[in-house]
């Protein structure tokens, strides 16, 4: 079988901070590939550089060094047209209903009807599990279902590439696991590419295709790991004894005797 | 429990009760003036104030001085408000302007400004140009600091998500700024009328030949008890109903806008 050429490209990636004595290694020589339809998490411990990383896959600041490229283009300012962006905090807009808050993407690229929008934006809804609640307001939703119309939000384009930035931090540990099934029957339904960053080790584990652990100071990528699993993924598969010692070999990296 | 009404527990309650003060207070207002309690020159009775409203509002007399008032408010108000809230934009978002600039409006702000009418009258003499810059001035150092906390309101965080789905400049002064700001903006409107009011009332009392400040000034010095009530009372009814009308739009914009 031909691989498919990938769809996203990063090449040598480093990003400093500062001037002159001050300056800073955030990011020292990251390479990735991503293929269509892969699901990549980044893991690491605090201050590794996940956040900064992924604002340069997303087009939000560029890298000191270093391309990345999408479909062969490179990336030099927001691409929102292949890629979506899910925040740590949701960051849905207050005023805007929830419908309002998923179409925002829309009307910034103006092309389609008011009720074109709308609908795709129902549509968007009903993926993510929540078609009751379009009229509502975010301070009127759970942390999880804000998080659920992010992600409807970061869809609502039909990207190429879904970057995801520790998305379910702030949720309790059953909503967390639900959000795990929500999202995987997602990625298997409309076939995203998705790069996920996560300080949780089983959630890395759980949700990719392939786990890259990031180390800090300065930020580099030590290891990618393959995950054996197959899909669909169960929640019981966290359990699992291969796991564990994935998890395992995992924490050695970031945080162990070997650590550096 | 029934005992809810004496401890203001429920909101309708605590409007009777209100209601029931106010129309003691009236009737005791009206008993004194009619069994002569206290000397009707000093306290006339209120049913001869009200009497004296609605002549003062058929008065030709007084309807142009209301006249002259209010046009040299709304046109202090369209002046100051924008040119106010366009300054606060200008030092909310530009910190270094901010820092060097600021202390100065602090100073401005903390300053009693009606200590300076003398000086705006030996400046521009007695007139609608030495009132409108005085209230104008008035005006301004508050609704400055209205227009800095307007924009300082809305998070970076909210301006980097719409910069990741392809906002543009006037994207973000047209969706993100104002609706953001909106609360505020009506604050800065609802506080632009009343002291623009205050200011010109004020200017007026003090040295002008036309206007109801002037009037009421020229009744409370001949002692003209019952004028001077009545002309008080109408101005009270129209700053009022401004002020309340602004708040609850205000209101409405801000329970849309709930954090979370």
């Amino acid at each position: 079988m031909i691989a498919s050429p990938p769809l996203l490209n990063a090449a040598h990636i480093s990003r400093y901070f500062g001037e002159g004595a001050e300056r800073f290694c955030a990011l020292d020589d990251i390479s990735l590939t991503l293929k269509q339809g892969q699901f990549i998490s980044i893991v690491g411990p605090s201050g590794c550089g996940k956040s900064t990383l992924m604002q340069m896959l997303g087009g939000l600041t560029q890298p000191t060094q270093g391309d990345i490229t999408i479909d062969g283009e490179r990336i030099d300012g927001p691409q929102p047209n292949k890629i979506g962006i899910v925040f740590q905090d949701a960051l849905l807009l207050p005023w805007k209903t929830a419908l309002e808050n998923i179409e925002f993407p829309l009307h910034l690229n103006k092309d389609g009807t008011k009720s074109d929008f709308r609908a795709r934006a129902q549509e968007a809804l009903d993926l993510v599990g929540l078609s009751d609640v379009g009229h509502r307001y975010p301070h009127e939703l759970s942390g999880g279902m804000r998080q659920r119309i992010a992600i409807a939000r970061g869809l609502i384009r039909n990207p190429k590439l879904l970057l995801m930035d520790e998305p379910f931090g702030a949720l309790d540990e059953q909503t967390r696991t639900r959000m795990w099934g929500e999202l995987l029957s997602i990625h298997a339904r409309s076939g995203t590419s998705i790069i996920f960053i996560t300080h949780s080790l089983l959630e890395a584990i759980y949700l990719a295709d392939d786990v890259m652990v990031m180390a800090a100071k300065p930020g580099r990528i030590i290891e990618t790991i393959q995950i054996d699993l197959p899909r669909p993924r169960e929640v019981h598969m966290i359990g699992s004894d291969y796991v564990g010692s994935l998890r395992n070999h995992i924490w050695d990296l970031i945080a162990g005797p070997t650590a550096r | 429990m029934k005992l809810n009404f004496l401890t203001f527990g429920d909101r309708g309650a605590a409007r009777l009760w209100r209601a029931a003060i106010i129309i003691a207070l009236f009737s005791l207002w009206e008993m004194a003036g009619r069994y002569h309690f206290l000397d009707n020159d000093i306290l006339p009775p209120l049913s001869r104030i009200f009497d004296m409203m609605l002549r003062l509002i058929n008065d030709r007399h007084f309807r142009y001085d209301a006249w002259i008032t209010l046009n040299e408010c709304l046109i202090t108000f369209a002046i100051v408000v924008p040119v106010g809230l366009v300054t606060g934009f200008i030092l909310g978002e530009n910190q270094r302007l901010h820092r060097h600039l600021g202390p100065i409006f602090q100073l401005a702000m903390t300053t009693p400004k009606s200590i300076f009418l003398p000086v705006f009258i030996l400046l521009f003499g007695i007139g609608i140009v030495e009132k409108i810059i005085f209230a104008s001035v008035l005006t301004y150092f508050i609704i400055v600091p209205t227009g800095i906390a307007a924009v300082q309101s809305l998070s970076p965080s909210l301006l980097m998500m719409a910069r990741s789905f392809g906002a543009t400049k006037t994207d973000i002064y047209l969706r993100l700024y104002i609706p953001a700001c909106l609360p505020l903006i009506i604050s800065a409107i609802r506080l632009g009328l009343i002291f623009s009011m205050h200011g010109i009332i004020f200017a007026e009392m003090y040295a002008s030949s036309e206007g109801i400040g002037r009037s009421i000034l020229a009744w409370g010095e001949s002692f003209d008890m019952v004028r001077l009530f009545a002309a008080v009372a109408l101005v009270m009814i129209i700053t009022i109903s401004l002020n309340e009308t602004l708040t609850w739009l205000e209101h409405i914009s801000r329970r849309q806008r709930l954090e979370y």
